[in-house]
């Protein structure tokens, strides 16, 4: 390379534009997420002034909200989204030829002044198409909607005119009011995704089948157990296994008080293998607090040393625990068993 | 690579051109459609969807629940 054209070169990237480039391509690489987050609001100014602009700050606005907090969603519980969303927009020229197969669906976008309201739209039409797809018909078709229903909101609680719209406009119906209130208790432990989804995404392996009776039971079982052990008293004991059919799990909370009065963590230890030899395949190992949290890592540890189970989950997140923010813990012990529904 | 699940939109400023080529824009302007999930009378403002169900395109008004309904129906 001629000198000349090294030194312009040189020039170009020093210069305003280049050092503005340079800048943004590093933004790009380090922060994908916040550039994203620019370009959306960047496209919401312009919006103002040019339709094709409108258009992109609608659909990214959607894609950008819904697909990050899916990616936290899928960290709590792999796959349970497995789909992420895209707007396309249709050329209305040729709209019959969209209405050609069955079961398609063409959804009227509102200007952009009232994203809120295309948003809470666009999770309403993602969220039971994309929430544990092919395990959803076998869980009791109430739950599935109580359920559907939490977790819409909690996709459009980071938006507060959507949340408040989503909350005004959507009726809860009589039939699911008290499943939408247990299903909300769940979840405010950090318990729908990693524990209910967790165990109700397996069902899809049972795909073809038709769902059964016996299948919405275990899963109204487990939803019931769930709910026992995070409105539970401190001093109160709930039954902590599932042995279904389909369901075989079992809760194991570690706390303090009964820990030491049981002379340590031997107790919960017995629980398990005992669980073990009556066909429990999967350990829900959870505590809340620092001291407990503790205790059941240990618990996990010494499992996974004097058993064949595996940790295959786990994490330390907030929650609310008996009204208060609290540091909770959970720990999935579970035997190897790819493709299996027992 | 994960998978999409695509939404088919339109922008609310495209509603009459589409209406007018399924020919469905007099009969809403007579208020002669309703909502094939609550009943309700559907009007240029409150047009929510159009779904294609067995043979049949159906109207859906722009309440989130009946969008549910007709993903989840």
């Amino acid at each position: 390379m001629p000198l000349v054209d090294i030194f312009q070169a040189l020039q170009l990237i020093f210069s305003g534009t280049g050092l503005l480039a340079i800048a943004l391509f590093l933004a790009w690489v380090f922060y994908p997420e916040k550039v994203e987050k620019w370009g959306i609001l960047l496209s919401k100014v312009v919006a103002y002034f040019s339709e094709k602009h409108e258009r992109r700050y609608i659909s990214k606005h959607i894609e950008y909200n819904i697909n990050s907090l899916r990616e936290r969603f899928c960290e709590e519980s792999s796959d349970i989204l497995p789909y992420k969303i895209e707007v396309e927009w249709i050329n209305t020229d040729e709209i019959e030829s969209y209405l050609q197969g069955d079961n398609v669906l063409i959804v009227k976008m509102k200007n952009h002044r009232n994203q809120s309201k295309n948003l809470a739209i666009a999770v309403k039409e993602y969220v039971p198409n994309a929430l544990i797809p092919t395990a959803r018909r076998y869980v009791e078709p109430l739950l599935m909607k109580a359920i559907d229903y939490v977790v819409s909101k909690e996709f459009l609680k980071r938006d507060t005119s959507a949340f408040t719209y989503f909350s005004d406009v959507v009726k809860v119906e009589q039939n699911t009011k008290d499943l939408v209130e247990k299903v909300d208790k769940i979840d405010e432990q950090g318990y729908l995704t990693r524990i209910l989804l967790s165990e109700y995404k397996k069902l899809g392996l049972l795909y073809p089948r038709e769902p059964t009776p016996e299948t919405y039971n275990e899963t109204l079982e487990l939803e019931s157990k769930v709910h026992a052990l995070v409105t539970k008293k401190p001093e109160e004991k709930v039954s902590p296994e599932i042995r279904g059919k389909f369901i075989k799990a079992a809760l194991v909370p570690v706390a303090r008080e009964e820990t030491v009065e049981k002379g340590g963590i031997e107790p919960h230890l017995a629980f398990i293998k005992n669980s073990i030899n009556e066909g429990i395949k999967t350990f829900y190992v959870v505590a809340a607090g620092k001291t407990n949290i503790i205790l059941a890592k240990t618990v996990v540890n010494n499992v996974e040393k004097e058993t064949d189970l595996k940790r295959v989950y786990e994490e330390e997140y907030t929650g609310i625990f008996r009204e208060k923010k609290t540091k909770m813990y959970l720990g999935i012990l579970g035997a190897n068993m790819k493709n299996s529904i027992y | 690579m994960i998978e999409e699940h695509k939404i088919l939109a339109f922008h609310e400023r495209e509603l009459e051109t589409i209406l007018s080529k399924l020919k469905l824009l007099e009969k809403i302007q007579k208020g002669e459609i309703k909502c094939a999930f609550c009943g309700k009378s559907i009007t240029q403002e409150n047009f929510g969807a159009l779904l294609k169900r067995s043979n049949n395109i159906l109207v859906i008004c722009d309440d989130p629940s009946c969008i549910e309904k007709a993903r989840s129906d």
